[in-house]
């Protein structure tokens, strides 16, 4: 329930071992690469210095194995592409030493059965949609009696059948008197705003023809010699061929698909592989590489270390491995939590992610959240819809499910409180269980209730502050801690505030202006803390006028957020109140009518609309209030994501 | 819509429009330096070295303030509004699919056309990182599938391209050129008028200087000119463009020109049509009739274009040592 703990894994190798190590680093799955692979020069030199071996010259050029990979690739992605496979990252298969040279003759092998045959196929299906779509338009011409066999023999007249659209006719139409040809419509195309039309010009005006028919956008359509006749002549003929090819792409496609599951896994491979050689060359071009050693850095989770050493004796005994603690440069996070606060990962999240030296907000934002949703929310019936519907949409999004059971299940602990099924209470349904007794909405219930979610909202503030305090000790940013914005003397403060209403309405037996004192001391403190602060640290307590205005101006923020806070928490009591309200007016209108039908489609009415809309808008509240009230007295949310080198994940290489 | 945002804003860009003393620069380099200090241009030129600024560069780098300043307005408008300035952008658009098709029947690299590209990055549709990797006619088309743009190219054929260079940017200007003029029919009353005017005018100078130019060095039937022309120009009415297109020579059409746009349009030489129609666009574009509601913010833009176009003529005429008179004589404004 924390944030995981990392170390900066420092590896130094000889560089005979390279490609494996670095091959065994991304197989593992763990190593986040740094933003800085520079460490300092001197491990090198030493290692080096140790090794005593003659320098090696190791070729190795970026470059000639990219597009060596890159070529291979699209040759892979041209046989997949044709057999619609989609390849998979699959580390097992590629475990008993398959490398490079065996993914290039499976895939010479793949290319030299396959590919002629997916072209062949390519080509005829391109063919078949040609003759499909000629056949759609032979069959749309209306005027079947012309025959175009008789036309294509004429000497002194030439004719072209082509598609144009309605703009297009309608600016030759305009200018027709102009025009050199006849055009006319014989048919329609289904579906297209484009017409067919058969133009017919003397030989002698081909060319102007033709020029003219370019400019209008007219899309010739060409009849093969073979189909030419009447129209009922030529769809006969094309259905015919169309059939042929039909035969012959059956054909083929036996030949293509007889082994897919085999060719699958042989695709797989090779994917992987490739995968695996561009990010390997990705790394080894910008690890440290020393005469005849490299070291090559990386954060990775500290209870993976013994994993690690594992992976690289396995390869090697020629490696020294070294581990840093988090300094300087802020480690990766990755957050670790039970399955009950896991899915609120998520809400964080979307704030921003911890840095690795902040508290996880996770299990308190977990706990918070349920409480003030239950607080407002409180139905056994409408609970347990919720709980189902996380459940059933637990297998589409397992976050989003998760959370939505959680809530349901606190909306139903609080039914229980409220005494609320449906929205029905005891009043109506006097078996109930009711821990207030009755409704909240009965006098005697409204002002506990507003109280509680004061005092709900005082301990969840404390909590924040409390936890705010305490990432400034660990960040030992002290100042911050005491004076800060959301640091001890802002909390006494807010405290100060809180007991000063309290003491006025007499409930505790301290006079107000006891805490009205230390409310205003706080106050000075807040903006005197300049001078404070020089004080304490033995300096002259200068105040300077930028200073003072300055942290005026934070004295009076700090005075409105108190106030702000303190009463921003009666929204849950509210809620809580409203939730039985909304309620109220739906049963109120099923006791208008008489028939039991419309009273309970009118009650089923009110629990949908409750369900979606106010169940919408509770959690909105309940998102606020950790948002705005909470986690800005706590949280920063600086951190970045622990995204350790997995093939297939980063796509951005390949 | 509600202008009063516009109208601020550009009003606090007018400084761009102006220029004082354009003819008063010496050497290219002195322009250059002067227009890298100057707001609205300084971060448009700033990466160039000055050394090495090429026409083409400064074209570019004026062309990217073009559209630049096209979105800036368009933060403060929505609606139709907002859609009829995102075709505007799409001019740009096409020049650089222009580009890239000109690059494929050159064989020249593709690839390497794209830092001229000065299409609108923000509100493009089109996947230009796939088109300039494209080696066919047929490939270019079928990624521009959907596109207003596809209509004209599927009936293309690659020689098309320079036997009929034309062909494709006038086809597609023709298309939004209909389709700006149906987006102004949406806009609110007032603005109908004053956009479709604007527009009508726009499309005047540019029918009359293609039809000049294809009278006079293409070899295309009268016809073809009138298919080619854009529709719903202002002036010229689609019987008078008939009427001008068919003039037996270009003595003819010249007089018939004049008379339509009420202007001597040849009094300063054939090579000068372009500028002269430029003038006279300029000059209605400040008439008061174009400068409300929207005329305005049209009327910023076409403006812009039309000091821009001077801004590289000065600096061509200077990289070549003419003298300001005889520059003068290139400038629109």
């Amino acid at each position: 329930m924390a944030i995981e703990k990392m170390v900066m894994l420092n590896l130094v190798a000889s560089q005979l071992d390279e490609q494996r190590v670095l091959e065994h680093l991304i197989l593992s799955g763990k190593v986040h690469e740094p933003a800085e692979m520079y460490d300092n020069n001197f491990a090198i030199h030493e290692y080096d210095a140790m090794l005593h071996q003659e320098s090696l010259h190791i070729e190795f050029s970026k470059d000639k194995i990219l597009s060596q990979l890159s070529k291979m690739s699209n040759q892979l992605e041209r046989i997949m592409d044709g057999m619609n496979i989609t390849p998979e990252i699959n580390y097992e298969a590629i475990k008993d030493n398959y490398d490079l040279t065996q993914a290039q003759s499976d895939l010479t092998d793949m290319v030299s059965q396959y590919q002629g045959c997916i072209d062949q196929y390519r080509d005829i299906e391109k063919n078949q949609k040609d003759l499909i779509r000629l056949q759609t338009i032979a069959r749309s011409i209306k005027k079947e009696h012309i025959d175009l066999e008789q036309l294509r023999n004429l000497s002194n007249f030439g004719f072209q059948i082509g598609v144009l659209s309605y703009d297009h006719k309608v600016e030759l139409k305009r200018n027709y008197e102009n025009i050199s040809a006849i055009v006319t419509k014989i048919g329609e195309l289904p579906d297209e705003q484009e017409d067919i039309y058969l133009v017919l010009y003397p030989t002698k005006l081909k060319v102007e023809t033709k020029q003219l028919l370019k400019s209008v956008n007219w899309q010739r359509i060409r009849i093969p010699q073979e189909f030419l006749g009447d129209a009922k002549y030529i769809d006969g003929a094309l259905q015919k061929r169309i059939d042929m090819l039909d035969t012959q792409m059956s054909g083929i496609s036996n030949i293509i698909f007889n082994n897919l599951a085999t060719t699958q896994d042989t695709c797989n491979k090779i994917y992987t592989r490739l995968e695996l050689e561009r990010h390997v060359s990705e790394l080894r071009s910008k690890v440290q590489h020393g005469s005849n050693v490299f070291v090559i850095r990386g954060w990775i989770p500290e209870k993976d270390k013994a994993y690690m050493e594992e992976v690289i004796a396995g390869i090697t005994d020629k490696y020294v491995i070294t581990y840093k603690e988090p300094q300087e440069d802020l480690p990766p996070t990755l957050l670790k939590n039970n399955w009950l606060f896991k899915p609120f990962e998520l809400i964080v999240k979307m704030y921003g992610l911890p840095s690795y030296n902040e508290v996880d907000p996770t299990p308190f934002l977990a706990l918070s959240i349920c409480l003030t949703f239950g607080i407002m929310f409180g139905d056994i019936g409408q609970g347990f819809v919720y709980f189902l519907a996380g459940l059933f949409i637990n297998k589409k999004n397992e976050i989003a499910g998760g959370i939505l059971t959680r809530l349901g299940a606190c909306s139903m602990v609080f039914g229980v409180v409220y005494g609320s099924l449906f929205g029905l209470e005891q009043h109506q349904l006097h078996w109930l269980p009711s821990l207030i007794g009755g409704s909240p909405l009965d006098v005697e219930n409204i002002m506990p209730i507003l109280i509680a979610s004061v005092v709900v909202g005082v301990v969840l503030l404390s909590i924040s502050y409390f936890l705010g305090i305490a990432n400034s000790i660990k960040n030992r940013d002290i100042v911050h801690g005491i004076f800060g914005k959301h640091g001890v003397v802002s909390y006494i403060f807010y405290l100060s505030l809180i007991f000063t209403l309290v003491a006025l309405t007499g409930v505790i037996p301290v006079p107000y202006y006891v805490f009205a004192a230390i409310l205003v001391i706080s106050l000075l403190i807040i903006v005197f803390q300049e001078a404070i602060i020089n004080l304490i640290q033995g300096n002259r307590p200068i105040i300077s006028g930028e200073h003072l205005i300055e942290s005026g101006f934070e004295g009076l923020e700090t005075l409105l957020a108190a106030l702000s806070n303190a009463i921003s928490f009666i929204r849950i009591g509210a809620f809580a109140l409203n939730h039985a309200g909304l309620f109220m007016a739906f049963l109120i209108m099923s006791e208008m009518t008489s028939s039991i039908i419309l009273k309970l489609l009118v009650l089923f009415l009110g629990n949908v609309l409750i369900l979606s809309l106010e169940g919408l808008i509770v959690f909105i509240q309940c998102l606020r209030l950790q948002y705005y009230e909470m986690f800005n007295k706590y949280f920063g949310g600086d951190g970045y994501r622990y995204d350790p080198i997995i093939l297939g994940h980063n796509s951005e290489l390949v | 819509m509600v202008y009063q945002a516009l109208d601020v804003k550009i009003q606090s860009r007018k400084h761009i429009l102006f220029i004082p003393d354009l003819l008063g620069f010496k050497k290219q380099n002195d322009l250059f330096n002067y227009l890298r200090k100057k707001p609205g241009y300084k971060e448009y030129l700033e990466k160039y070295d000055q050394q090495e600024l090429h026409r083409g560069d400064l074209e570019v780098a004026l062309n990217h303030l073009m559209v630049n300043e096209m979105e800036k307005m368009m933060h403060f408008m929505d609606g139709s509004y907002r859609e009829f300035f995102r075709l505007m952008l799409k001019r740009y658009e096409l020049h650089d699919l222009q580009l890239i098709l000109r690059a494929l029947v050159t064989g020249e690299d593709t690839q390497n056309v794209s830092k001229y590209f000065i299409h609108s990055k923000k509100y493009t549709k089109i996947d230009f990182a796939r088109l300039v990797k494209v080696n066919s006619l047929a490939e270019f088309t079928k990624i521009l599938k959907g596109t207003i743009y596809y209509d004209t190219l599927k009936t293309m054929e690659e020689e098309d391209i320079y036997n009929r260079e034309w062909h494709f940017e006038m086809k597609v200007s023709a298309t939004y050129s209909n389709l700006l003029y149906k987006k102004v029919e949406s806009f609110e009353e007032d603005d109908i008028e004053v956009a479709k005017r604007i527009l009508g005018l726009n499309i005047d100078r540019l029918n009359i200087e293609w039809i000049y130019r294809a009278k006079k060095y293409y070899n295309i039937s009268n016809e073809e000119i009138l298919v080619y022309s854009q529709p719903k120009g202002y002036k010229l009415s689609y019987s008078r463009l008939k009427k001008l297109i068919y003039t037996t020579d270009v003595e003819q059409f010249k007089k018939l020109a004049n008379k339509y746009m009420n202007d001597n349009l040849f009094e300063a030489g054939d090579n000068l049509l372009e500028i002269k129609l430029d003038k006279l666009f300029y000059v209605s574009l400040n008439e008061k009739q174009n400068k409300n509601g929207i005329g305005r913010v049209m009327g910023y833009m076409y403006k812009l274009e039309l000091i821009l176009e001077d801004i590289t003529a000065v600096a061509e005429g200077l990289r070549y040592n003419i003298s300001p008179e005889e520059i003068k004589k290139y400038l629109v404004i």
